[in-house]
């Protein structure tokens, strides 16, 4: 099992489909989930309610939090899909398939495996080009401020530094595969 | 066969990252903080005042909150790593390696935590026995279980 790159997927599946990690769960009542799970099947403590978070934002300008899924923009969500079709395509759509490329990486310790973790890396490479290169260019759009080149720096989150470990992990999950 | 006690080591080490207390029946809850101070608990992820309200480690005043990232981070290395080291098909010398640098860390944390725990109890030591919590004791556990699969692995080999 190529451990790096069963990193580099979960390190994505992460950024992709949460807003934060929780710190500090409580299996109480007080939670939406615990509510849920109550109103429909009639189970009491549960899941959860917790105390913090690491939120998991790639950077975030005045209202604005970025995502690889989105911006939340005043407490409103909105996906890439609903903003801009392009960023949606290289954020959203490459994160999702570098998810499965990273997964397939991990098990298979053969040519297939090899060719994955290539296409791994080649996505979160151009994920985190275009991040850096392509929303300056789309900021206009996408949050109405206009971004310099180096002005996205001041603005960066730990979402952005979780992905360059993302990054990191499947550079070394490449280095490190069998077949090399 | 895999060795457990690394497994169970790492399952104990992300739920302390992560949770603050567990139920187990109507008022009987285990809480895993590392240890209490004037009614605030320490856990590895943050603090929870006397007033139920919790603070993230990445609240805390900087330099504090990169030190207790640090801490929060070695935790989940320790679990992530004594999880992969630990299948039957792992290369037994990467995992002897995985196993030292957990031990290694574990103790680590082991002390500065027990520092702390001696630091905040100067006036009465004998109160650190009420105030020292499970996650402390849980921490010690996870340095016992990873010992223990280091010792399954030397005698595997």
């Amino acid at each position: 099992m190529n451990k790096f790159a069963f990193l580099s997927g979960m390190l994505t599946l992460l950024l992709l489909f949460f807003q934060f990690i929780p710190l500090g769960i409580i299996f109480g009542s007080n939670g939406a989930i615990s509510n849920w799970m109550l109103t429909y099947f009639g189970l009491t403590n549960p899941f959860m309610y917790y105390y913090s978070t690491i939120s998991l934002e790639m950077m975030s300008v005045g209202d604005f939090q970025v995502f690889l899924w989105g911006i939340i923009n005043n407490g409103t969500l909105y996906t890439w899909s609903e903003i801009h079709f392009v960023t949606f395509l290289f954020l959203f759509c490459l994160s999702l398939l570098s998810i499965i490329t990273a997964f397939i990486a991990s098990g298979k310790e053969n040519k297939l495996g090899r060719r994955m973790n290539n296409f791994n890396l080649a996505f979160i490479g151009v994920i985190f080009a275009y991040f850096l290169i392509g929303i300056p260019i789309y900021s206009n759009f996408i949050i109405g401020i206009e971004l310099g080149y180096f002005g996205i720096f001041y603005y960066l989150n730990f979402g952005f530094y979780i992905l360059l470990l993302d990054l990191i992990l499947a550079i070394i999950s490449r280095i490190k595969h069998p077949m090399n | 066969m895999a060795r457990k006690s690394g497994i169970i080591g790492g399952i104990i080490g992300f739920v302390l990252a992560l949770i603050a207390e567990i139920p187990i029946y109507q008022n009987f809850i285990i809480s895993l903080k590392i240890y209490s101070y004037n009614s605030t608990g320490f856990y590895i992820w943050g603090i929870v005042l006397s007033n139920d309200e919790g603070f993230g480690l990445l609240s805390l005043n900087f330099p504090e909150n990169l030190i207790a990232l640090t801490f929060w981070v070695i935790l989940i290395f320790i679990s992530l790593s004594s999880i992969f080291a630990s299948p039957k098909k792992s290369i037994p010398n990467n995992s002897l390696k995985l196993y030292n640098l957990n031990i290694l860390f574990t103790a680590i944390l082991l002390i500065i935590y027990g520092i702390q725990i001696i630091i905040t109890n100067l006036s009465n030591i004998g109160a650190i026995f009420f105030n020292i919590g499970i996650g402390y004791y849980l921490i010690a556990l996870i340095l016992v279980l990873n010992m223990i699969a280091k010792s399954k692995l030397k005698k595997g080999e």
